[in-house]
């Protein structure tokens, strides 16, 4: 397995009079190569549950697990390390660093510019059809723009594991799905884990985790087409 | 360039980075500038008084009085003095940038003063000697220049009322050498054997210069020595309050400084609280972001002092140039001192900036940011 849950817990407050639980006893695995969605409405622990897959929340109890490691016993330079060279983060605003162009942007993820990350660069945002606002500054581009900066930039380190939380939220809907179009052709060289709301760009997901106040309510395991 | 180098934010932050360059620059500036003007007025101390006193202890009757003849054969027969020049001492002033101070003219006789100009390699650089006449005299360029006088024109109170040597003198030669002085030939009605009453110049043997001055200074009622003692005494009670209040502006322009560019750079770090939070979810870890922080910091403050630097060192050459050189007074541009003086402003702006900003990067929580950030 490459993630597993085993009796995860996420309780924010802790200690004091009143408790919330983010995440009530999480009971899951996640295979390789996979394209896995987590849907829910707002506030049920989709954004905690993936914060805690990919070490940069730590469980209350119960542990997360990434190629049968605990990611509670990783010290904050190996997950750091873990996140830099496996994982890609698209998360739902760009945040983008204002005062570099798009191309360093992108190249700030692997901080790196020799010719050939500049290459590879290039080639992603042609991929993602901004090539041509390579030179620009963030606050040059339109929101959808920016998101597809980002997205760039999660997939420009080669990632194991792609992260992505709302990550169509600020684009449209013809821009959604040709950006999750580009994703899924990631799904034979990395883990896609997508938190969304919205049902229709999962359809193609391998695993659905349905998520309800914290809990998971279901694992539709044949994605939402067959629901 | 890789995009997280530290001249990366400063090239694409020229506005937010000028004002800790700026302050850096200004503050090195004022400090260097200063330590150029009290070096300058050093060397014209030691050009005038401590180099001459190097060689010779110069010794007066006090008040009205002559020296005593007894004195006089047990100055000129001590075992440890090489030779006795008797003079007459008028003065001149010389103005060092900031404030006149006075230069003694020896008059003594010709031998005696081609004796003194070899103690202290002078050479006529124009002119002649002084000939029999008394009324002739020889200066130093930097005195020359210093009193805006050449070759054959006239000195004195006589012909100046400002001037403050007494009489009226044809320079008659230029002369050039260690240090800074002024000669006449003493008056011809006066025998040597008196003159030695009115003062001597005390020469010591080589290395005999602590015995011969604290000879000097025992014993002899009636009489003012001014030797090189007295003259390092003078030097440290002018220089020493000098430089205390150097040491205490720069301590207070490095606390000035730490405080306002400290709180400077953290506002423009906390502005960048977003940048730092995307950067630790992406993988960097906190010494990655802490290092990026100080070597951004240090070289802002490495760039503002290297211009502070370069900037005093132009306004000294262009003060060595239109005025100090003109009017006689060495200026040194590198000073190892004032180097290392203005080089503790950059290092402990640095490091006192850094606290509150490592502060802040420790405390940066990417998942707040990511949540709470707009």
């Amino acid at each position: 397995m490459l993630f597993e849950c085993k009796n995860l817990n996420l309780v924010y407050d802790e200690g004091k009079d009143m408790q919330t639980y983010a995440l009530k006893n999480i009971n899951l695995s996640i295979e390789e190569n996979k394209f896995i969605g987590i849907i829910g409405p707002s506030g049920c622990g989709k954004s905690s549950l993936l914060y805690c897959l990919s070490g940069l929340k730590v469980p209350s109890t119960g542990s997360a697990y990434y190629k049968n490691i605990s990611l509670k016993t990783l010290d904050p330079n190996e997950k750091s390390s873990l996140r830099k060279n496996e994982f890609g983060f698209i998360f739902q605003k760009h945040f983008l660093i204002d005062y570099m162009t798009v191309m360093e942007n992108v190249l700030a993820a692997i901080n790196d510019n020799s010719a050939e990350s500049k290459k590879k660069a290039l080639a992603l945002l042609e991929r993602l059809d901004i090539g041509n606002v390579a030179d620009k500054k963030p606050h040059q581009l339109s929101g959808g723009q920016n998101q597809k900066v980002a997205i760039a930039r999660a997939l420009i380190n080669n990632p194991k594991v792609i992260f992505a939380d709302e990550l169509t939220a600020s684009l449209d809907h013809s821009n959604a799905k040709e950006v999750m179009k580009i994703l899924e052709e990631y799904k034979d060289r990395a883990t896609i884990i997508v938190v969304t709301h919205d049902e229709a760009i999962l359809k193609n997901a391998d695993e659905v985790i349905h998520l309800w106040d914290g809990s998971i309510k279901a694992i539709d395991t044949r994605g939402l087409a067959a629901l | 360039m890789k995009p997280l180098y530290a001249l990366k934010y400063i090239r694409s932050n020229k506005k937010k980075s000028f004002s800790v360059i700026a302050c850096i620059a200004a503050a090195v500036f004022l400090l260097y500038s200063f330590q150029i003007l009290m070096s300058s007025l050093h060397n014209c101390y030691e050009l005038i008084y401590g180099k001459p006193h190097g060689k010779f202890s110069a010794i007066y009757p006090s008040n009205n009085n002559t020296l005593d003849d007894l004195l006089i054969d047990s100055v000129k027969n001590h075992k440890n003095v090489e030779k006795v020049i008797p003079f007459v001492s008028k003065y001149t002033l010389f103005n060092n940038g900031t404030m006149n101070t006075g230069i003694t003219v020896y008059s003594m006789d010709i031998e005696d003063m081609n004796y003194y100009m070899n103690s202290f390699h002078i050479k006529l650089k124009e002119g002649r000697l002084p000939s029999d006449s008394n009324d002739e005299i020889i200066l130093d360029y930097r005195l020359a220049n210093n009193k805006n006088l050449k070759l054959n024109d006239m000195i004195g109170n006589e012909v100046q009322r400002s001037e403050t040597l007494k009489g009226k003198y044809k320079i008659v030669g230029i002369t050039e050498g260690s240090i800074i002085s002024a000669l006449t030939l003493s008056d011809k009605s006066l025998d040597k054997n008196t003159l030695y009453k009115y003062g001597m110049l005390v020469f010591p043997k080589k290395d005999k210069l602590k015995e011969v001055t604290t000879f000097l200074n025992t014993n002899h009622y009636g009489t003012k020595v001014i030797s090189y003692k007295s003259v390092q005494e003078e030097f440290d009670s002018i220089f020493d309050s000098t430089n205390k209040t150097i040491n205490i502006l720069a301590a207070l322009l490095i606390a000035a400084l730490s405080i306002s560019v400290g709180n400077i750079c953290y506002v423009h770090f906390f502005q960048r609280k977003k940048e730092f939070g995307t950067l630790s979810a992406l993988g960097y870890s906190r010494s990655f972001l802490i290092k990026r922080a100080f070597y951004e910091i240090a070289l802002m403050n490495l760039i503002g002092f290297i211009l502070g630097l370069l900037l005093s060192i132009f306004a000294g050459l262009v003060l060595k140039i239109i005025f100090i050189n003109t009017a006689g007074i060495t200026v040194s541009l590198l000073l190892k001192t004032g180097l290392i003086q203005c080089s503790c402003i950059p290092i402990f702006t640095t490091l006192l900036a850094l606290k509150p900003i490592n502060f802040m990067i420790k405390r940066v929580d990417a998942v707040s940011m990511i949540e709470g950030v707009d």
